[in-house]
C-alpha cells in the first residue's frame, strides 16, 4: 500500500470548518503522506441527493471517483463521515452493480471520463490506523497527550450501516479508543459515543437538534472528559458551532470544547495549537492552547 | 473453554414496588444449542416463578421477544448464550414489569390507517406487482413487528420532549410497502407525509439493528424521494434538497451560505445573525460563492437530463 491518496476535502472542511483542512494537511505532511487535493471534485450531495435524485448522486460521485482514477490512485481519503458514506455507498453500487456503471460511464463519456471501479473510498482515521499503523504513530508522538481525557464521540456515518462502512464494530467501536492511546491520552468512554449527533435534523426542527446534540456533550463531560474529539466536521458544527444553541435550549452551561482528530494527532505530533487551528472553535479549548502552546 | 454454568445479570423492575430497575444474578446450567430465551425459560421454570418476560413463536416470525443482550437488541429465541450477560428490556419503551415493555402507544400509531384500502370505493386497491417488484415489496411486508428499529432511533426519543411528532422507523416501513403496493399511493403518502419523514436523523441505527435485514432508513429515502417528486416533502426539507442541486449545479461544492437563505429566506435568515458574527469572529464563517467554478460546467453537462425536477 502506498502513500498517495486522493483527497476529498468535502464542503464542510473547506468553508464552515477550515481548521479541519488545515490540521490534515499538517499532519499528513507530517508522517510522510502525498495528498492529491481532489479540487475539481464535487460535493457529494450527502443524504439530500442520495435519497431525493439517486440517479444523479450516483453520476455526480462516480466522476470524482473517476478523478482519483485517472491520477492513478487507488485510495479517495475522506475528513467527513458523511461523505465517506455516502462516497462508500455510490462506490458499492457501482462495483456491484454492472448496470449502475454502465450508467455513469454513459454520462461521465460526455466530459471524456470513465470510472473502471478500482477506487477505495476510506476515512483519514481509517488510513491513519491501518495503512500508517499506531505502533509506527506512537513512535512520532512528541508531546504525548498524558494529561487529557479525550470523549471518543463517533457519530454515525463512520460505523452505520456497517455493510457498507465495515471498518469498526458499531457496538464496540474503538478506532477512536485505540488513537487516543497510542497518543498518550486517555480515552473517556461515555454512552452516546455512537449515539447520532443530530445534525441532519437541524434545519428541520432546530431545537430539536440541538437539545439532542447538548445531551450528548452532557454525557461526555459527565465522564470526566476534557475534550471530545470527533471524526466529522458536520458533528463538529452540531456540538461546536451550535453549542451556545444547546446550552441555551437546555437552559445550563455545557462548555465542553470538541476537536477534529486531525488537530488530537497534530497536538501530540507537536504542532502548536495555533498552527492546528485550534482557536478557532467557538468553544475554545482554552486549558489545552494554554497548556500545549508553551 | 465454555463454563457449564452460566452468569446471567437480569434487569427487574416493577413498578409498583422499585424507584428503578434492579440487577439481580442468576447461575443458569448451559445446555448444548442453548438460546437466551432458553434461559429466561428456564429461569422462570426453576428459580423465577415470577419473571416477567414475552415469548410467542420461537423462530423468529412474531417479534415478541425482542429485548436487549449486553445493550445490543436481538431476537432472544435465536441469540447464542454467551457468558456474562446482561439482559434488560427495549430501550426507549416503557417498562410493564422486567423485561416486558408497553408498545401499545407506538401500536396505536398505525391504528389511522392499519387495514383500510383508502381508494374510496371500499375495494381493495391493492396492484399487482411486477416480478422484479415483488422481491422488493415481500421483503418490506416482512416487519415483525419487534419494535427493535424503534427503540433504538434517536428521533422517536425526542419526541418526549414536545415539538412536531417522528412516527418511527417502524410506521414508515410499513407506510413504503404499501404505497408500492397501491395503484393510487397518495392517501398512504399523504399518512407517510403527516409522519414527519424529515425528521428521521439519518443515523441508520434502524437499518444496522434490525433483524430481517429490511433496512428501515433505506424505506425512510425511499418514502423521501417519494413525497419531493410529488412536492408533498415539508418546506425545510425540499428547500434543503434543492438548494444542493442548485450549488452543485453552480459551482460544485455546497454553498453553505445560501443553504440557509434558501431555506429560511432573507428575512427569516437574520436569526441567525449572532451564530454568523460568531463564525466571522472564529474565522470561520461560510462565504457564499460568487460565479460558476471551473468544474461546473462539466458537473451540469453530466447531470442536467438527470435532474426529475426540473
Amino acid at each position: 500500500m502506498g502513500n498517495r491518496y486522493a483527497y476529498f476535502q468535502g464542503c464542510a472542511a473547506r468553508q464552515s470548518c477550515p481548521e479541519l483542512n488545515k490540521s490534515t494537511l499538517l499532519v499528513a505532511k507530517r508522517l510522510g503522506w502525498e495528498l492529491v487535493t481532489l479540487e475539481c471534485g464535487a460535493c457529494t450531495g450527502a443524504r439530500d441527493l442520495i435519497e431525493a435524485q439517486p440517479e444523479m448522486a450516483m453520476v455526480l460521485n462516480a466522476r470524482t471517483l473517476a478523478l482519483a482514477e485517472a491520477q492513478g490512485l487507488e485510495t479517495v481519503m475522506t475528513v467527513c463521515s458523511t461523505c465517506t458514506i455516502t462516497l462508500r455507498q455510490v462506490n458499492k453500487m457501482l462495483k456491484e452493480n454492472t448496470s449502475a456503471l454502465e450508467r455513469s460511464n454513459q454520462e461521465l463519456s460526455r466530459i471524456g471520463l470513465r470510472y473502471n471501479a478500482t477506487v477505495e473510498v476510506r476515512h483519514f482515521l481509517w488510513v491513519l490506523i491501518a495503512d500508517y499503523g499506531l505502533d509506527r504513530l506512537k513512535e512520532q508522538v512528541k508531546r504525548p497527550l498524558s494529561d487529557l481525557s479525550v470523549a471518543p464521540y463517533y457519530g454515525c456515518h463512520i460505523l452505520r450501516p456497517s455493510d457498507v462502512l465495515g471498518f469498526d464494530d458499531p457496538d464496540n467501536p474503538r478506532s477512536l479508543h485505540n488513537l487516543i492511546t497510542a497518543l498518550g491520552g486517555s480515552p473517556a468512554d461515555f454512552s452516546s459515543q455512537a449515539d447520532c449527533c443530530g445534525f441532519h435534523m437541524m434545519t428541520i426542527d432546530e431545537n430539536r437538534a440541538a437539545r439532542h446534540a447538548g445531551g450528548l456533550l452532557v454525557d461526555a463531560q459527565q465522564q470526566g472528559a476534557d475534550v471530545m474529539v470527533t471524526a466529522c466536521p458536520l458533528c463538529h458544527i452540531s456540538m461546536d458551532s451550535w453549542q451556545p444553541k444547546s446550552e441555551r435550549v437546555m437552559k445550563r452551561k455545557i462548555g465542553m470544547p470538541v476537536i477534529h482528530v486531525a488537530q488530537l494527532v497534530g497536538l501530540a505530533l507537536g504542532f502548536s495549537p495555533r498552527e492546528l487551528g485550534l482557536e478557532q472553535h467557538i468553544i475554545r479549548p482554552v486549558e489545552i492552547i494554554a497548556n500545549y502552546s508553551r | 473453554m465454555q463454563s457449564e454454568i452460566l452468569t446471567v445479570v437480569v434487569e427487574r423492575y416493577d413498578p409498583e414496588r422499585d424507584k428503578a430497575p434492579r440487577l439481580v444474578t442468576y447461575r443458569v446450567p448451559r445446555q448444548e444449542g442453548m438460546v437466551v430465551a432458553d434461559v429466561l425459560l428456564y429461569l422462570y421454570e426453576h428459580e423465577v416463578p415470577d419473571l416477567g418476560f414475552l415469548w410467542e413463536c420461537r423462530t423468529r416470525r412474531c417479534g415478541t421477544c425482542a429485548m436487549r443482550v449486553n445493550g445490543h437488541p436481538v431476537l432472544t429465541c435465536s441469540e447464542p448464550v454467551r457468558e456474562d450477560m446482561r439482559i434488560s428490556p427495549l430501550e426507549g419503551l416503557p417498562v410493564v414489569r422486567d423485561l416486558i415493555v408497553d408498545r401499545q402507544e407506538l401500536q396505536e400509531r398505525l391504528a389511522p390507517w392499519a387495514g383500510e384500502t383508502l381508494d374510496g370505493s371500499g375495494k381493495d386497491a391493492r396492484i399487482l406487482l411486477e416480478p422484479g417488484e415483488i422481491a422488493h415489496y415481500r421483503a418490506l411486508s416482512e416487519c415483525i413487528d419487534c419494535f427493535i428499529c424503534d427503540s433504538v432511533c434517536p428521533a422517536l426519543a425526542e419526541n418526549a420532549k414536545g415539538g412536531p411528532q417522528f412516527a418511527g422507523p417502524r410506521r414508515l416501513i410499513r407506510l413504503e410497502a404499501q404505497v408500492q403496493r397501491r395503484a393510487e399511493p397518495l392517501p398512504w403518502l399523504m399518512y407517510a407525509a403527516q409522519s414527519n419523514p424529515s425528521l428521521c436523523t439519518r443515523c441508520f441505527a434502524c437499518t444496522e439493528e434490525c433483524p430481517r435485514e429490511l433496512r428501515p432508513a433505506e424505506a425512510i429515502g425511499s418514502l423521501t424521494k417519494r413525497l419531493y417528486d410529488r412536492h408533498e416533502l415539508d418546506p425545510h426539507k425540499t428547500a434543503h434538497i434543492t438548494s444542493f442541486v442548485r450549488s452543485i449545479l453552480r459551482g460544485a461544492w455546497l454553498d453553505e451560505f445560501r443553504l440557509l437563505v434558501d431555506i429560511y429566506g432573507i428575512v427569516g435568515v437574520a436569526k441567525f445573525i449572532p451564530q454568523a458574527l460568531r463564525m466571522l469572529r472564529h474565522r470561520k464563517l461560510p462565504k457564499p460563492h460568487f460565479g460558476k467554478t471551473a468544474q461546473a460546467s462539466d458537473i451540469q453537462t453530466i447531470l442536467q437530463d438527470l435532474d426529475n425536477r426540473s
